[in-house]
């Protein structure tokens, strides 16, 4: 009798959550087991080398400090060029109404249309040395840039890739933001500029954040745009993992260096996570 | 209320600019009569265009990414909705860790998904297969699609759904009548863009994809390492066309603001 | 009723998975097709008009032909050994030895490749029989006869004169270039088998290079646009750049010889019996000669005749210097690291 209570009440407990079930399994199947496995075969786990070479390795190696280090530079410069670039679009996006507000929603798209393969292709045709922005320089008598194989390059092209997350992420917050809110200020008496800075502007940091956050992970592992516009002095964490996988064949390597990876990024939204209140449920 | 000020729109024309250029270089490099990526094109010609549309080597692959991205949006959407509804109207225990891994893998960089799903997608069996790479774009694109249509359900006011219980209808009838069509402006958004990031995806289908399931992204890629002309730039420019008649129609039915902000 | 809610996940999934249970078909006796992996561009087009249209013909098997580069094919077959989703492959030296020592190749006898006969060792050898080269190619220099008139007659003069500035902006291949670790071990020869002087001198060279390239068609790219007026280039791909028309650029190969490339087919383990056929069409006369005419290289087959304006562009055999790749394997690791290293 005790015991079909207690089932009974576990059922009437579980059941509701039937519906987190699918998505459970499917994530512990196809996103956890590639983790696992990676990281076994980072620590040697079913060979005879000790477990934790490969991580010594990397910790203690200036080299791939320096890369990691300079991984994590690329993706906070491209974070914030995206957000002082893509703030004022979206702001613009929220605020327009019509047919403009749809031409600029498809032009933040557009590039998402293209591959980033292509993207990256259409990028070095711009900044190369016979492209086109060194065409324009000469059309206007000045010297020419090397561009390409440049960290500036990279993160040129980079903030283009992953522009269109930030805006989208600013302006939807900024999209349920009464603008009502911002009248008000300016009725009782506020300056254009104050009433966005004390009004409109904290309101929308919620959106600014999942956007930063976002461009930030994508951009640390972002690889494409680096192997087709990069060099051998451009090298960032993705590309150093693929490299292994490929010309090296090191897999307990990559998987090391994979790992790290991950934990860094995890330690990234663990701190962004403690020092925000999001919350999904309102 | 004046809508945009004048340095509003000047900014706004010049990032315009930035977001347009590569892609109408890349356009415009597609019609060239040279046998050379060059940029100004020299000389008008369809040539390039002929040339791809001529073999399979890439319409094969154009068709193979459009059937990967709707595959896996499909399947993220199915995975999804029953999740994010289940999160609204229950008390999840630890429901914001609960929230935070189901969006993990969107801070997982690709490579490294597709490093282990490589060896752990044939060790389940899927091998180099369709269903192996739908697995792993739908890891990749679930949390975007959790994340919209939980922004739009946390937000509504769930009383119609009650009501409508409360005259009758059964679960599944209120869902179809009542409930999706309030979250589908969030359920369309996360589909495009996931549908997006299938379609540009490239580390897991480099990977994993065998003959039958190249991608276009792999397919240029691997054009590209061995020819540099301006074939890659016409098939960009077919792949473009084909996904702005999409996202048009889509448009037409739905209206895109709708969509985009849900 | 909320059962239904989740009826439908479950039927999404099993759709999603019997949409793609169809390409788990294993591959039987007579199997409906070929999976033959080749490098993109020409010598896709090349595999096609040559060694597939005779294997084709041969056995009425169509072959498909899978683009990309080497280490991504063995990563597949390693990943997938029950069910390999390639058939026949031409993996790069190193590779195949790779595949070799992770017993994923099969190794091949006169009795299933008749032509294997008329080959000299030296092209299956490297890789104890498990693989075998349909072709070969050296590493030469391609300039700009334009600007340069008077190329430096040895590697040594050659490289010593690069880091000097003689010859302004160059394109080098990169260390970690498919063949980038061969190169460096032939730059080593010059210089009495010093790896280090090898590593220094690349190090010499650096501020005149624009590009360590890691695939051919940067380096292409950068001459073609006159970016750099030399680089280290194939010959074969050097004359087919020359023979478009392009009479301002040479090729020639600087003393003591190319470092050379063979192009290993190898059969997968678990792959039909019927792709034996196939290797055997690489190495066939007919189809080699054909290869040679698209390609610019000579073929591994000794009694195929050559026109002789082809034979002209062949590097002769005895100036290619082959790896010693067993050796180098275990190396390339640490090289590929010092490279990193050293290049940043």
């Amino acid at each position: 009798m005790r015991n079909e209570i207690d089932g009974r009440v576990a059922w009437i407990t579980i059941r509701p959550l039937i519906g987190l079930f699918p998505i459970f399994l499917f994530l512990g199947i196809f996103f956890i087991g590639p983790l696992v496995f990676n990281l076994s075969q980072s620590l040697h786990i079913g060979t005879e080398a000790p477990a934790f070479t490969q991580y010594i390795r990397i910790l203690s190696d200036e080299f791939y400090l320096s890369v990691i280090r300079n991984t994590l530079l690329l993706a906070a410069v491209v974070t914030v060029t995206c957000a002082l670039l893509g703030y004022p679009f979206a702001y613009a996006i929220a605020r327009a109404r019509g047919s403009l507000k749809s031409w600029l929603i498809f032009i933040m798209l557009a590039p998402l249309l293209v591959n980033v393969v292509i993207r990256s292709f259409g990028w070095m045709v711009l900044l190369s040395g016979n492209g086109v922005v060194n065409w324009v320089l000469e059309g206007l008598g000045l010297p020419p840039i090397a561009l390409m194989y440049t960290w500036t390059g990279i993160a040129i092209a980079t903030v283009h890739v992953f522009l269109p997350f930030m805006v989208l992420a600013i302006a939807s917050g900024l999209e349920t933001l009464d603008p009502r809110l911002e009248e008000a200020a300016l009725v009782l008496g506020a300056s254009r500029f104050s009433a966005f800075r004390l009004v409109t502007f904290p309101l929308s940091l919620e959106g600014l954040q999942t956007g930063s956050i976002l461009v930030f992970t994508l951009t640390v592992g972002a690889f494409v745009t680096v192997m087709i516009l990069g060099s051998s002095s451009t090298m960032v964490l993705p590309l150093l993992i693929y490299q292994q996988l490929t010309v090296v064949s090191d897999w307990p390597f990559a998987a090391a260096l994979g790992v790290v990876l991950v934990l860094l990024i995890t330690f990234i939204l663990w701190l962004q996570a403690r020092l925000s209140r999001a919350n999904w449920r309102r | 209320m004046q809508t945009l000020s004048l340095w509003l729109r000047i900014y706004v024309g010049l990032l315009t600019v930035f977001f347009l250029a590569p892609i109408l270089i890349v356009v415009s490099v597609a019609f060239t009569s040279a046998g050379f990526v060059a940029f100004p094109p020299t000389g008008f010609s369809l040539r390039w265009f002929v040339k791809v549309l001529n073999g399979s080597q890439f319409l094969l692959p154009l068709w193979n990414s459009i059937q990967l991205g709707i595959a896996s949006t499909l399947v993220s959407m199915l995975l999804a909705v029953p999740a994010a509804i289940t999160l609204v109207r229950h008390r999840v225990p630890f429901g914001d860790v609960v929230i935070a891994f189901l969006l993990s893998p969107l801070s997982l960089p690709t490579i490294i998904l597709a490093v282990g799903l490589l060896f752990f997608v044939a060790k389940v069996g899927l091998g180099s297969s369709f269903a192996g790479l739908v697995a792993g774009h739908a890891v990749i694109t679930v949390p975007y699609v959790l994340r919209t249509v939980l922004g739009v359900y946390s937000g509504l006011n769930r009383e119609v759904e009650e009501a409508a219980q409360v005259l009758g209808a059964g679960g599944f009838d209120t869902f179809r009548l009542v409930t999706l069509p309030l979250i589908l402006p969030g359920l369309l958004a996360g589909g495009i863009f996931s549908f997006l990031l299938s379609f540009d995806e490239v580390a897991v289908a480099l990977l994993l994809s065998n003959i039958d399931t190249t991608t276009l992204p792999v397919a240029i890629l691997s054009y590209l390492v061995f020819n540099y002309d301006p074939a890659v730039a016409a098939i960009s420019t077919i792949q473009m066309a084909v996904v702005i008649g999409l996202l048009f129609l889509l448009e037409r039915i739905f209206g895109v603001q709708r969509v985009v902000f849900s | 009723m909320s059962r239904f809610r989740n009826v439908i996940p479950s039927i999404g999934l099993g759709v999603a998975f019997i949409f793609g249970s169809g390409s788990l078909a294993m591959a039987d006796s007579k199997p409906d097709k070929l999976v033959v992996a080749a490098y993109g561009g020409v010598w896709e087009q090349s595999v096609r008009e040559t060694y597939a249209a005779c294997f084709t013909e041969k056995t009425g098997i169509p072959v498909e032909i899978m683009t990309g580069e080497s280490s991504n094919w063995l990563n597949q077959i390693r990943a997938n050994p029950e069910n390999p989703p390639i058939d026949v492959l031409p993996l790069g030296e190193i590779d195949a030895l790779r595949a070799m020592h992770a017993g994923l190749l099969s190794k091949m006898t006169a009795a299933e490749v008749p032509n294997l006969s008329d080959i000299p060792a030296q092209f299956y050898e490297p890789w104890d029989g498990f693989a075998v080269g349909d072709s070969y190619g050296g590493l030469g220099i391609m300039y700009n006869a334009e600007k340069i008139k008077e190329p430096p007659t040895t590697w040594r003069e050659l490289i010593d004169g690069i880091a000097a500035g003689e010859f302004g902006k160059v394109a080098w291949p990169s260390g970690t270039y498919t063949w980038g670790p061969a190169l460096l071990w032939f730059v080593a020869q010059q210089y009495d088998d010093n790896i280090d002087t090898a590593f220094e001198k690349m190090k010499a060279i650096k501020p005149y290079v624009q590009k360590f390239w890691t695939t051919p068609v940067e380096a292409l790219n950068l001459f073609a646009t006159k970016e750099v007026d030399l680089v280290p280039y194939w010959d074969g791909r050097s004359f087919a750049f020359i023979n478009e028309g392009n009479d301002w650029v040479k090729f020639y190969i600087p003393d003591p010889g190319a470092v050379g490339s063979l192009t290993p087919f190898a059969k997968v383990k678990g792959a039909p019996q019927v792709a034996w056929e196939f290797i055997n069409c690489t190495l066939s006369p007919d189809a080699q000669l054909r290869m040679s005419e698209i390609l610019r290289y000579p073929g591994s087959n000794p009694t195929v005749q050559y026109p002789e304006d082809l034979q002209n562009e062949f590097t002769p055999v005895d100036r290619i210097a082959v790896p010693p790749y067993k050796e180098i394997l275990d190396k390339i690791p640490e090289w590929v690291e010092r490279w990193n290293k050293t290049m940043r």
